[in-house]
């Protein structure tokens, strides 16, 4: 079974239900519509974005569906990104977002832990400026505020 | 800055993949992300790790920087203690921090402690050394056997009204027992502030600062925490059914003590 997805700038993608079934929002989608063959409109999603979407959820077709946690606690536990994936994420930085929006919109849950593992990555063993400049952020903290927050918070140093 | 790293939940997303050092630099990046990120950087505390163990040796001593003095740590958990949601307490001295009027420690769901008799600052080591300098002086000339009295300090809360024990301990100073002693009632009173607590750990190693006489304000604390549903007890022999009916929906029960 197919389904015809539709991105933002009216591009349609032919995909196989399981696939397009990765994300949650369309398998809600899908359910609801029920045997209607009518295409699906996706108007946060461009094309460009969509296609490495579709990608991604071909590549993991077969892997199981990932039950969420019980645990609240933010801090998960693995930090490996496997290695067709950490080739799949080698975008430019502006793509790497569009993905992690797209997958947090179709509620695609691996991929948006992989795009948010790639950012992570980014960011780890960085100081605040090198941060900043990573991402083009504008600092908007006077030195001594941002002294003040470095003191309060010198307990997560790594010492 | 790109539009996806403003929205908090994939913000938090991101960071929940990152350890304190690596949170503190993003908490100083810009104000929007110390606004979202603070309380994912202050969630989890462990005294055994980052900087904790070092801030706390130096605990009220000359040798401390001016910031990290008694009043500075009060300060921090006056202001970021409600945060908090997994707290690890190894250290006398973050007892006596957390359970302060002025710590906003309320809202710790996961409390676990571990022996906290074997860390002390480097105040109270200096203490030891020159307390057992006067004493071995002492013990030369006057040949006195057994041990020295047990010292009580200062009775926090009626709850605790002899209920306990004080420890004779040769190896204390007695301002350090009586500093043990209250630090005991602090860590119970620690935990009836925090209502909302689903999983505790209670070490044994409490009692080598002072021991429980009669469990009944244990169960009376315990039996406030409405929540609880995974308890560690180490401290004292409880009655199990007592426990389980104080307690609906308290799920696993570990206890040292055979019953």
């Amino acid at each position: 079974m197919t389904v015809i997805l539709v991105s933002s700038d009216n591009q349609d993608f032919k995909v196989d239900k399981e696939v397009a079934e990765r994300s949650i929002l369309i398998k809600n989608m899908l359910e609801d519509v029920g045997e209607s063959d009518s295409p699906i409109p996706l108007p946060n999603v461009t094309a460009a974005v969509l296609t490495k979407v579709i990608e991604y959820c071909e590549h993991h077709r077969n892997d199981p569906i990932q039950v969420p946690e019980e645990t609240d606690d933010p801090r998960k536990r693995s930090n490996d990104i496997e290695e067709w994936d950490m080739k799949f994420m080698q975008v430019d930085q502006e793509m790497l977002f569009e993905i992690i929006l797209a997958a947090n919109y179709l509620d695609i849950k691996p991929l948006l832990d992989v795009g948010c593992k790639t950012v992570a990555n980014i960011i780890k063993g960085k100081t605040p400026e090198e941060i900043r400049k990573a991402f083009n952020i504008v600092n908007d903290f006077t030195p001594e505020e941002e002294a003040q927050i470095k003191k309060e918070n010198e307990w997560a140093e790594d010492r | 800055m790109s539009n996806t790293l403003i929205i908090p939940e994939i913000l938090r997303a991101v960071a929940s993949h990152l350890d304190p050092p690596d949170l503190l630099a993003c908490i100083q990046v810009c104000r929007l992300w110390h606004k979202i990120l603070l309380l994912t950087l202050w969630h989890t505390i462990d005294d055994r790790k980052y900087a904790w163990p070092t801030i706390l040796s130096l605990y009220d001593s000359e040798d401390s920087l001016g910031e990290q003095d008694e009043s500075w740590l009060r300060y921090i958990f006056s202001k970021h203690g409600h945060l908090v949601r997994h707290l690890t307490i190894t250290w006398k001295i973050l007892i006596d921090i957390t359970s302060d009027s002025d710590s906003s420690c309320n809202n710790v769901q996961v409390l676990s402690t571990y022996d906290v008799s074997d860390n002390i600052t480097e105040e109270e080591e200096r203490e030891e050394r020159w307390h057992s300098n006067q004493t071995m002086g002492q013990a030369a000339t006057k040949y006195r056997p057994g041990n020295p009295t047990a010292q009580t300090g200062r009775i926090l809360s009626p709850l605790f009204e002899g209920m306990l024990t004080p420890l004779k301990a040769n190896d204390r100073t007695p301002n350090q027992q009586r500093r043990d002693w209250e630090t005991v009632q602090r860590f119970w009173m620690l935990i009836q502030r925090n209502s909302s607590l689903r999983s505790l750990r209670l070490d044994g190693g409490f009692n080598r600062l002072c021991t429980i006489k009669d469990p009944q304000f244990v169960y009376e604390i315990l039996g406030s925490l409405l929540q609880l549903c995974e308890l560690e007890n180490n401290v004292v022999a409880l009655d199990r059914q007592r426990l389980l009916d104080l307690l609906p929906g308290l799920q696993t029960y570990q206890t040292a003590f055979s019953e």
